[in-house]
């Protein structure tokens, strides 16, 4: 007995120890080695498996499920595009496609393919097997995802007119279909891949990319193996040959924190969807940070308009536009990575418009709008009109750690002014139910397209979830469906864009970024158009 | 023994039943229209577009029709296509029933013997404060939220001195992490309700008569006492299996491993409703089964419940809701 007493009061302190230990290990970050030398710009190494910690699952390798960036991130490494889009200025450039004509109403469309491109099972890449692929997405349109059908609006036919040579024809204006093209969406695949039921193409999927499909396990971990004998890269590329990658393993981890431990404890070379609050210190530890802002429209707040009180008058919403400092936002709760809004558009958008002098931040500007709609300064601040408080409820989801706290700040900035912003965190269902039924003034949102067609979210076709009212503004969105002309097209967007803000049916903030991290021995690494991983053709480890 | 098993067996079907019919009723009364939902606010969809969809999965019939011909597909093990994960859900919770299988069987190894472990100790501990020290970290252990403790871990053992992967689900070390993650408030409810046990046990006649035999303090814990004070923690370890399904949401989520965790936050955030019904089952399932499996046990362990199992069963029951 008095042995095992004795023994009792050690094992307490090791149990102590241990949580003291635990505890301590708490405080300091590790930010130990991580190697600071600089990025040796020596020549290209072959070899070697790239490693990619993603936020969310892919949920399926076929291009035509899904088109969020995890799964864009992936599928875009297996399949080609008939074009290209240049990330440099957002042009189409040559890709499987080597030329082609767009009709001047943007109705017929035809591409002259390349001779030279095989798919990775052998299978040459023909007109019949691009024809094969738009009638395959015509006949599962109810299992094909909706966007993307969506792109494909008014499609009557692909016609055959040599082996090389197809014809797409619409019944309807078109004019964004060639961007659309460009993205994995419309990616080509092979027939093999098209003979299988489409639930079948969740895990296999053929296509003419340079990394090949190895194996896709759900929720854990997608696996890409080099495509020999790629010789068809868009010419932006810096290596239009094979890649110089052996493999790229994309994994699955969702925590945040747990994605950049990962990557400063060497468990992965990259990550995804790097936390505003992170960037500094991995900056500063050594990691090389990629960053590009999405093409789209930027992040603010949508007003819904027209059947509700006080925003259905243009004057209180363009006096929100300046009540707001996007620069403020930016600086406070995101990273230097993040631009201020300039208008509905971001930079990296085609067809992009400056107009940020018409939404500078101007509190005294904003004050006078709203004691012009009569809105007065109450008792506590907030201002009044007919003993109605000028109060607003922003709904919001929590896709995007920076929403709440961003929400928070413009809400202290609306304060300044007299506005009320009321915050409501909630569940996407809740969010549609609340458009529908006119219970919200403002939605916070952005959507990513390099097109300009993106502004057609402004429409007041059905759905309309915004209850958008303004015949002027559909008569544009409508008009640039049928430009073919790229030039003429893009002074309409213009166009579109000023009507847009003078109609304030936008309060722009600033502009979604999509950032990145790697490790120091990363070479190459780059974002698309489309502000997505592009093809890792380009990339290589050093030492 | 046999007609016993049967009862058992019809009860579980109405079990599941029930399960169906009352997250049938839920999610059609859950806000929104799936195929809304799965389309978002944004995308420039037709209603025509909406519509191929939902009569795709369905989605355009009758309430009642879509409820019965659900049921009578379900008793033939046809759950229905799942939404977001594009493949029928039976092979979507098949394919994640293996990891969280081998996970949650770790944490119970782990979790039960560390509890009973735990339980003996503070029992025999000589010293009152010893005994008091011992007794504070079951609750510590139920209290301490997984999310916390798995990055607590995560940071030391995996970024920190890099002794297990941080993520995944490749061999034993990735297991590690997340099975002690999960098997803390495991072990927590264990001990204590154990420790109980053995405290009432240590009071009666026969451990002093067990005592009085020669056996040492410990001898008698071990041979008497926990066999009498095992019951009630058995019970919970029953209990504790549906226990360890909710915290496999959390775990898999923060050690990025795939199972029934992850599939149930992807299904109940996208509103996939074929596959909340689908992991709704399976979960009733695997909960009847064990503690099925429990009460055959009961005999095993005290001869005197296998007289009166029909009543003993059923009072269990009521204690488990």
């Amino acid at each position: 007995m008095s042995i095992r007493s004795r023994r009792f009061p050690r094992l307490l302190v090791a149990a102590a120890a241990l949580t003291a230990l635990v505890l301590a290990g708490c405080g300091d970050d590790a930010s130990d080695d991580a190697g600071s030398e600089p990025a040796d710009v020596a020549s290209p190494r072959p070899g070697g498996t790239l490693t990619v910690a993603l936020q969310t699952d892919p949920l399926s390798v076929d291009p035509r499920a899904y088109t969020f960036g995890a799964a864009v991130y992936v599928t875009r490494q297996v399949v080609d595009s008939l074009v290209a889009q240049d990330p440099a200025d957002g042009s189409l450039v040559p890709w499987l496609a080597e030329s082609w004509q767009v009709s001047p109403d943007a109705t017929t469309f035809t591409f002259h393919l390349r001779d030279d491109v095989t798919f990775s099972d052998g299978t040459p890449l023909t007109a019949e097997v691009v024809k094969a692929n738009f009638d395959d997405l015509t006949a599962n349109q109810a299992t094909v995802n909706p966007v993307i059908v969506s792109q494909l609006a008014g499609f009557e036919a692909a016609t055959v007119t040599d082996e090389h040579t197809v014809e797409f024809t619409f019944t309807e204006h078109n004019a964004a279909f060639l961007q659309a093209t460009s993205e994995p969406g419309l990616g080509i695949l092979a027939p093999a891949t098209l003979a299988l039921p489409v639930q079948e193409r969740t895990a296999d999927v053929v296509g003419t990319g340079p990394f090949v499909l190895e194996s896709y396990e759900k929720d854990a971990e997608v696996s890409l193996g080099r495509r020999d004998g790629y010789a068809w890269a868009p010419p932006f590329r810096e290596n239009t040959g094979a890649a110089y990658l052996d493999q790229i393993v994309f994994t699955v981890v969702p925590e945040s924190a747990v994605r950049s431990g990962s990557l400063e404890s060497d468990q992965v070379l990259a990550i995804a969807d790097v936390p505003a609050q992170d960037v500094a210190a991995l900056r500063d530890g050594g990691y090389a940070i990629v960053d590009r802002p999405n093409p789209g429209v930027v992040y603010g707040l949508l007003p819904v308009s027209t059947p509700r009180q006080p925003l259905d008058d243009v004057d209180v919403r363009r006096a929100l536009s300046h009540a707001i400092d996007g620069t403020l936002v930016r600086d406070t709760v995101l990273s230097p990575e993040f631009a201020p809004a300039t208008g509905v558009l971001s930079t990296t958008t085609p067809g992009y418009v400056d107009l940020g002098d018409e939404i500078a931040f101007d509190p005294d500007t904003a004050r006078e709008l709203l004691d012009g709609a009569g809105w007065r300064e109450g008792a506590d601040g907030t201002r009044e009109r007919d003993g109605q408080r000028l109060r607003l409820v922003a709904a919001f989801l929590d896709d995007f750690s920076a929403n709440q706290p961003a929400l928070e700040l413009i809400a202290a900035q609306l304060a300044d002014v007299g506005v009320e912003l009321e915050l409501a965190k909630q569940a996407p269902a809740d969010l549609l139910a609340g458009l529908e039924n006119v219970t919200t003034d403002l939605l916070w949102n952005s959507v990513t397209r390099a097109e300009g067609d993106i502004l057609r979210s402004f429409s007041s076709a059905p759905p309309n979830y915004y209850h958008y009212d303004d015949p002027e503004l559909d008569a544009l969105l409508t008009e640039q469906r049928g430009i073919g002309d790229p030039g003429r097209r893009a002074d309409l967007h213009a166009e579109i864009q000023r009507r847009i803000i003078d109609q304030a049916l936008i309060v722009p903030v600033f502009e979604q970024t999509a950032v990145l991290a790697t490790s120091a021995s990363v070479h190459g690494l780059a974002l698309g158009a489309n502000s997505r991983l592009d093809q890792l053709g380009d990339v290589w480890l050093s030492e | 023994m046999a007609r016993y098993v049967l009862a058992r067996l019809t009860q579980a079907a109405f079990v599941l039943w029930a399960a169906y019919t009352v997250s049938f009723v839920v999610l059609f009364a859950l806000p929104g229209d799936p195929v809304a939902l799965m389309v978002g606010p944004d995308a420039n969809v037709t209603e025509e577009q909406m519509a191929a969809i939902r009569s795709q999965y369905g989605l355009d019939r009758p309430l009642a029709v879509q409820y019965l011909a659900g049921l009578a597909e379900a008793t033939r093990g046809d759950l229905g296509d799942s939404m977001q994960a594009r493949q029928p859900v039976t092979t979507a919770i098949a394919e994640s029933f293996g990891p969280t299988a081998k996970l949650a069987g770790a944490a119970l190894v782990v979790g039960t013997a560390a509890g009973v472990l735990l339980a003996l100790l503070a029992m025999l501990a000589p010293r009152p404060w010893q005994r008091t020290a011992l007794l504070t970290l079951p609750p510590l252990g139920v209290a301490v939220p997984s999310f916390l403790l798995g990055l607590l871990l995560l940071h030391l053992l995996s970024f920190r001195w890099q002794l297990f992967p941080a993520s995944g689900d490749d061999g034993w070390r990735s297991l590690v992490l997340p099975a002690l993650t999960m098997a803390a408030p495991a072990a927590g409810v264990i001990a204590q309700v154990l420790a109980a046990g053995l405290r009432q046990a240590g009071r009666e006649d026969y451990m002093v008569t067990a005592r009085a035999k020669g056996n040492s303090r410990p001898r008698a814990y071990a041979r008497h006492a926990l066999r009498n004070a095992a019951l009630p923690a058995l019970t919970m370890t029953g209990l504790l299996v549906g226990g360890l399904l909710a915290g496999s949401v959390v775990v898999e989520t923060v050690f990025a491993r795939p199972g029934l965790g992850r599939l149930t936050t992807m299904a109940v955030s996208a509103q996939d409703l074929a596959l909340v019904q689908g992991l709704v089952l399976v979960g009733a399932a695997l909960f009847v089964l064990v503690n099925l499996a429990v009460d055959l046990l009961y005999p095993l362990l005290d001869p005197r419940v296998a007289t009166a199992p029909r009543r003993r069963a059923g009072v269990r029951q009521i204690t488990a809701l």
